[in-house]
């Protein structure tokens, strides 16, 4: 619990229906629909976790990947951008490494497709897998998503960094 | 036999540095020969220098990953170096398979132990030797070493970005050995 960053279901409820009004699309209002009823899902679990919500991409589908976390073992969900990868979204999972690269991978494998933005989940618990396991599937998620694991935030010249090790 | 091409470590980084100049250039030329039905293998050789290369910078804090991605670089540094750099190899070599379709491969017989006079050498450096003719540095000698050795995996091509030292010698390995070079430069994206 906790309750010093928890956000009032009716801020969520203000915040998503803003955003979905917001969206010029036929879809607006079937998006409104589902930002209240994901606003109502979460009321009852929100002090258990869901402390933190920016939302930028207000589509049905975000809404429906909202409804699928495990709000009780969730801190927080963020929606942002980078220059280098674009908008993305950041899920804080209280979980161990295996139990998040499930979640993320679920994630994924349901959302992705319709998302098209790249989805990361981070953990705050143990590593229970060994690291090349992780490593494994973590650059199998990243290729679904077609985000390179060495996407950097600044140039890099390859042949200029190779010839430096030797 | 399938037409296949040794990729060496200059094209698989730049394939996964998205802001290096030949970025597309590569990820582009890698898609291509893969829809015209060749293979794209690189050694265990290329990709230790591409792990090295990555997780040194990585620890080092001297490449700044996309900030979602450095949450998870920092999770696993904050453990230690060692469960980084285990961790980031098999993202490379899982990724670069996956989306790319880039195969490490290893060959056994490349380490297979020979006899030259008194000396024992492994094949792989013997070959090396063998190769001094081409008049290259050492480390891009062994990629032609491993790439001449893999001919009988169907290997008939190296993809590279290194203009600066292949090209004086393209001509040369494509005469002498057979083996086409291509050199991916800025200017093809």
């Amino acid at each position: 619990m906790r309750d010093n960053h928890a956000i009032n279901p009716d801020t969520i409820a203000i915040t998503l229906q803003e955003a979905c009004n917001a969206i010029l699309s036929p879809l607006a209002e079937r998006a409104h629909e589902l930002a209240v009823s994901a606003a109502e899902q979460t009321r009852g679990r929100i002090s258990g976790g869901l402390s933190m919500l920016h939302l930028l991409p207000p589509q049905p589908h975000t809404l429906h990947l909202l409804a699928r976390l495990p709000a009780s073992r969730v801190r927080s969900v963020t929606f942002s951008k980078d220059p280098s990868l674009g908008s993305y979204i950041l899920v804080e999972a209280e979980m161990r490494a295996s139990e998040a690269l499930e979640l993320w991978e679920k994630l994924v494998e349901e959302h992705y497709q319709q998302l098209k933005t790249p989805i990361f989940v981070v953990w705050s618990g143990g590593l229970d897998l060994s690291p090349a396991q992780l490593g494994h599937r973590l650059g199998k998620l990243l290729a679904k998503m077609h985000v390179s694991p060495l996407t950097l935030s600044h140039p890099v010249d390859v042949v200029k960094e190779l010839k430096k090790e030797w | 036999m399938v037409a296949t091409s040794y990729v060496d470590s200059s094209i698989i980084l730049s394939a996964l540095i998205t802001t290096d100049p030949r970025h597309q250039a590569s990820v582009e030329t890698l898609k291509k020969l893969r829809e015209h039905g060749c293979e794209l293998i690189t050694s265990t050789y290329a990709f230790t220098e591409v792990a090295n290369t990555t997780c040194r910078r990585a620890i080092n804090g001297e490449w700044q990953f996309a900030a979602p991605l450095a949450k998870l670089v920092n999770q696993l540094k904050a453990l230690s170096p060692q469960a980084l750099c285990e961790a980031l190899a098999p993202t490379l070599f899982s990724f670069l398979e996956e989306l790319h379709g880039v195969k490490v491969i290893e060959d056994p017989e490349l380490y297979s132990i020979e006899s030259v006079d008194t000396a024992r050498i492994a094949k792989i450096f013997r070959e090396a030797i063998n190769l001094a003719w081409v008049d290259i540095r050492t480390k891009d000698l062994l990629h032609i070493a491993a790439a001449s050795l893999m001919k009988k995996h169907g290997v008939n091509r190296i993809l590279t970005a290194d203009v600066e030292d292949f090209k004086k010698i393209k001509d040369k390995l494509e005469r002498e050995l057979g083996l086409k070079v291509e050199i991916l430069t800025t200017q093809q994206s």
